[in-house]
């Protein structure tokens, strides 16, 4: 059994960053059948859980390959979607 | 009130300055453009954007800009800090780490250097061409012992030639600790509603130091004991001296450049120096002077912290440094009252509208290099500046 934590679900510390520009939390997931990295987006409460194997993976990323999740057309802001945040 | 001289006739051969070099906006706006856009201007030192993705924010004469290091490439870039949407600041931070910016007014987001990466519901652009709607980059910056500084001009002398014989003393300056020095105190400002240049001519002015800071004066006497030496150095002491480097820059030395002391308790640099237009060294900082209007200006002092010594070593420079130039020390305070705002208040009086620059005119000695060297309370580097001044708004 996994010791509860501050958030009583179990899972590790809970951490915050900030910048002007965003604002996040992120944990370590003990819900599943392994251990998942949580973040959440302060802003607008979305969450992705991320394996080890995709952490490690984030490695290998320059911050130009990461701007495709940048754009804001592409993530949240489309003109196919409503506003998101 | 519309000038009805021009700039060339705004200082005479004998070391008349006319007043409306500090109160006119006419003359203030021409300065944005021969002085401001063009030369080089210093923006950053290395160590307050250590880490690719730091930046921070502050001024290029007026312009506001936003200092970067690459995300990927540790670049150093200096950016116009618009959106080139609306025209909102893009970061307000005065410091951060952020590879991407994202405009807070309709959510525009760029690369840290520069590029548009993306816009907000893009659909209603249609096939608007982002590549050319990057922050606007400065065309050319270069870096000096660890100074960064930034031009607006696509050509023109390289850093090296421009810096010319100032360029030892920021040497100096950056071995001042026993690995270098960093600006990791960050900085304190303060501002004040008179011209940016009398705060220039303060800061190398040691002619006033013994009325303006007298009060200091008397409180250290107190402490000690005696009268302290600073004075009597200034007035006596040929090793202290002043000296025209040419391009605008001057420096008072302290005996000798590398360990020479004011013995003031006011910081251990060596020298004043100042590199024209805008960034001056005193005591133990570096005081970057931010035109805003003819009449409004505002100073960031940033203490010099030391490489490779115990943190107490650097907390006694912040504490020498608070006693003088802090909010609540003892010097700072009456500069502002004095050499600022008295000054602000009397050039109202412009019946006769010219001031005296000419204090040690005649004595200036011819040194190597094309410098020229005055005694210490001279106003010789009130006059190097006035001579680059004057040549780049002719």
């Amino acid at each position: 059994m996994q010791a509860r934590n501050a958030n009583g679900n179990g899972n590790g510390p809970r951490l915050s960053l900030s910048s002007e520009f965003g604002s996040v939390t992120v944990e370590v997931d003990h819900q599943a059948n392994g251990p998942r990295l949580r973040i959440e987006n302060v802003q607008n409460g979305r969450v992705v859980f991320l394996d080890p194997l995709e952490v490690a993976s984030l490695t290998w990323l320059t911050h130009d390959r990461l701007g495709p999740f940048l754009d804001p057309s592409q993530t949240g802001w489309s003109s196919d979607e409503g506003a998101s945040g | 009130m519309t000038l009805d001289l021009t700039p060339a006739d705004l200082i005479t051969d004998d070391w008349r300055v006319h007043g409306s070099i500090y109160t006119s906006p006419e003359v203030f706006a021409r300065e944005q453009r021969a002085l401001f856009h063009g030369p080089w201007l210093y923006v950053a030192h290395e160590s307050e954007i250590a880490h690719p993705g730091d930046y921070k924010t502050t001024f290029a004469g007026t312009q506001p800009v936003i200092v970067t290091r690459g995300a990927d490439d540790g670049e150093i870039r200096v950016l116009l800090n618009r959106c080139r949407h609306r025209g909102a600041s893009v970061c307000q931070d005065e410091s951060g780490n952020a590879n991407y910016f994202r405009c807070p007014y309709h959510g525009w987001t760029y690369r840290n250097s520069g590029e548009l990466r993306g816009i907000t519901y893009d659909a209603a652009y249609g096939d608007i061409d982002r590549s050319t709607l990057g922050l606007i980059r400065l065309p050319r910056v270069d870096s000096y012992a660890g100074f960064v500084f930034a031009s607006f001009a696509q050509d023109g002398p390289s850093l090296v030639e421009y810096l010319g014989n100032a360029a030892p003393y920021l040497e100096i300056v950056s071995q001042q600790g026993p690995q270098g020095i960093r600006l990791s105190a960050g900085s304190h400002r303060l501002t004040y509603n008179a011209n940016w240049k009398l705060q220039i001519e303060n800061t190398i002015d040691n002619y006033h130091f013994g009325f303006v800071h007298k009060s200091f004066l008397d409180v250290l006497a107190d402490r000690i004991g005696q009268a302290p030496p600073i004075m009597q150095n200034v007035m006596n002491n040929p090793e202290w001296r002043t000296i025209d480097l040419g391009n605008g820059h001057s420096v008072h030395e302290f005996g000798d450049p590398r360990t020479g002391n004011n013995q003031g308790q006011l910081g251990d640099l060596p020298f004043n120096l100042i590199v024209f237009p805008n960034l001056c060294f005193v005591g133990a900082q570096l005081r970057h002077v931010l035109p805003k209007k003819a009449d409004r200006t505002e100073v960031r002092l940033y203490p010099i912290m030391h490489e490779g010594v115990p943190d107490e070593d650097n907390a006694a420079i912040l504490r020498v440094h608070e006693g003088f130039y802090g909010p609540a020390g003892m010097g700072g305070a009456d500069d502002i009252e004095v050499a600022f705002d008295r000054v602000s208040d009397g050039l109202a009086a412009d019946e006769h509208d010219w001031l005296i620059m000419a204090r040690g005119m005649d004595n200036e000695q011819p040194g190597e290099n094309g410098i020229l060297i005055g005694h210490a309370a001279d106003e010789l580097p009130q006059r190097a500046f006035y001579r680059q001044w004057k040549a780049l708004m002719a």
